[in-house]
């Protein structure tokens, strides 16, 4: 721990802070490469960025440890999210930069009838399988909370979805053979924390880890992960939040109590109420860790602003999930809620995945108009217009509405 | 290398590129670049990130904005948080030093949270 770089890199930030300054600013957002997120109370500008490896025009939020969104725009279109464009989120800035794949081993350790190190080319050997399904930020939306929270400010686009190849967890922890006592599965990555800063881990119950849906991939949509979502391994915990869902994967601990780590016991945690929603003044209500995702939809193909013609249908597309079941039903609104129009579904590519839908809205009269759009899933759970609170920022579900100015 | 890692982009370009592909290219061959099986290949890779951009105001509350608070998380952390108040601040400060044991002296705590407010203050 020399200062040497410490001290550059804070003369750096001053160079920069002397050659910066906002500047006298008049050309349009875009022209700037800007994108505005609609964030009540701003601030609600942020850049658009080409300069990570491997990703195309992203959301900057932040760029050490990267917090990289994903412009809805982006997902028009396709039900899987590509590679490029799917958003990026580390805790710690001492993330991989470099992973040689013969060296790298996924250690199975803790309460095991035999702890196991596993190279790359043996889990290539594994019975494999593929699975569609939504990675979604726990805080994905959280600058949209009202009143507004602390925390990465994610407008919509801290979600993608991908098609994951991998091993089952299952057959992983039967190499190591599970010991009787074991209660919980730890997960961690190749980040590692500063100095003395709780390592980030998450852990699973072991019916949950052992229930032959969560993965360990080692690819997404068809190619190698990208560095900055996880290559090597990543683990794929469908219909959970991607807390979960472990970057750069080496570490499996087997434990005979439950996790008491920071990342279980403080972090990631919603109240144990309907819809994990409290009162903003609400005090010493009891929590759990976050766990399952809800339904929810999106608009794609017109963001909110966009000018449309009057007097003519709209067409109208985008994208829903049931979150940890499938999508029933589509939904639109023109009128706050009142009357709903169903929207076509596409094929149903999983239930943890996005099903694409399009729906042909009647003419809209001149003026602004808001239209909201409504997923309710195979379990019956329907999106509700009602916001969620929690000082957290999780879990945000709500029916989203855009307006839209027909003229 | 995972000491100096942490330190930013600066040293991480260096890290980066002392660890690139030409010297262990040159140690173990061209051979150690991948693996395969079952008709998937996955390859040796190396990640370099850009610089950053964003910083503070200039001045003495920029400085120890700066000073306090980047060595862990680029100014955009900041930047980009809604307006929170000085109580919130003073929250977050402590999670900094009590979760992450980020090197804040707590002698600085009350300049460092009127530097805060005071950078949500200027906003437009």
């Amino acid at each position: 721990m020399a200062d040497g770089p410490t001290l550059i890199e804070r003369r750096r930030a001053l160079s920069l802070i002397a050659a910066g300054g906002a500047g006298l600013v008049t050309s349009p957002l875009w022209a700037q490469g800007l994108v505005d997120l609609h964030l009540p109370g701003g601030p609600s500008k942020r850049p658009m960025t080409t300069a990570f490896p491997g990703k195309g025009p992203m959301i900057l939020q932040r760029s050490r440890a990267p917090l990289l969104e994903t412009p809805m725009a982006a997902m028009d279109g396709h039900v899987f999210t590509p590679n490029d464009r799917f958003f990026v989120r580390w805790h710690y800035s001492d993330i991989p930069l470099e992973v040689d794949v013969h060296n790298f081993r996924l250690n199975i350790l803790g309460a095991v009838k035999r702890p196991v190190a596993l190279s790359l080319a043996e889990l290539l050997t594994m019975p494999r399988f593929e699975i569609a399904a939504i990675n979604q930020c726990s805080g994905n939306s959280r600058g949209l909370f009202e009143p507004r929270v602390p925390g990465a400010q994610w407008g919509n686009g801290a979600i993608g979805n991908a098609k994951w190849s991998g091993v089952r967890l299952k057959d992983v922890l039967d190499r190591a053979g599970v010991s009787a006592n074991a209660v919980q599965v730890r997960f961690s990555g190749l980040d590692t924390p500063p100095p003395d800063a709780p390592l980030f881990a998450k852990s699973l119950d072991l019916a949950h880890a052992m229930d032959g849906e969560v993965m360990i991939a080692f690819q997404m949509n068809g190619a190698q992960l990208p560095m900055l979502n996880g290559f090597p391994l990543r683990l794929v915990v469908p219909g959970w939040y991607s807390t979960y869902w472990v970057k750069a994967l080496d570490r499996i601990e087997l434990l005979d109590t439950p996790d008491t780590g920071y990342w279980m016991e403080k972090a990631y945690r919603i109240p144990d109420t309907p819809r994990a929603s409290v009162a903003p003044d609400a005090k010493g209500f009891p929590t759990v860790p976050i766990n399952r995702m809800g339904p929810r939809s999106f608009i794609t193909n017109l963001a909110d602003g966009a000018r449309v013609a009057a007097n003519a249908p709209l067409k109208l597309r985008g994208l829903a999930m049931g979150g940890a079941a499938g999508v029933a039903r589509v939904d639109l609104s023109t009128d706050g809620g009142q009357t709903w129009l169903a929207a076509t579904t596409g094929p149903d590519q999983g239930k943890y995945g996005f099903r694409a839908w399009d729906a042909v809205v009647p003419a809209l009269p001149p003026g602004d108009q808001k239209l909201a759009v409504r997923c309710t899933s195979d379990s019956g759970e329907a999106q509700g217009f009602e916001p969620i609170w929690n000082p957290g920022g999780f879990m945000r579900n709500s029916i989203e509405t855009i307006t839209v100015r027909a003229a | 290398m995972s000491g100096a890692r942490r330190f930013g982009p600066a040293a991480l370009a260096i890290a980066a590129f002392a660890l690139g592909g030409a010297a262990l290219a040159a140690q173990r061959g061209p051979a150690a670049k991948s693996v395969s099986g079952g008709g998937i290949t996955l390859s040796s890779t190396t990640l370099s990130l850009p610089e950053e951009k964003a910083a503070f105001p200039a001045g003495a509350a920029g400085e120890l904005i700066t000073n306090n608070c980047t060595a862990c998380h680029s100014a955009e952390m900041i930047l980009n948080q809604p307006l929170l108040g000085a109580d919130k601040w003073k929250a977050e400060i402590d999670k900094m030093r009590g979760t992450y044991h980020a090197q804040i002296a707590p002698e600085d705590d009350a300049a460092l949270v009127a530097a805060l407010t005071g950078l949500q203050a200027a906003r437009p």
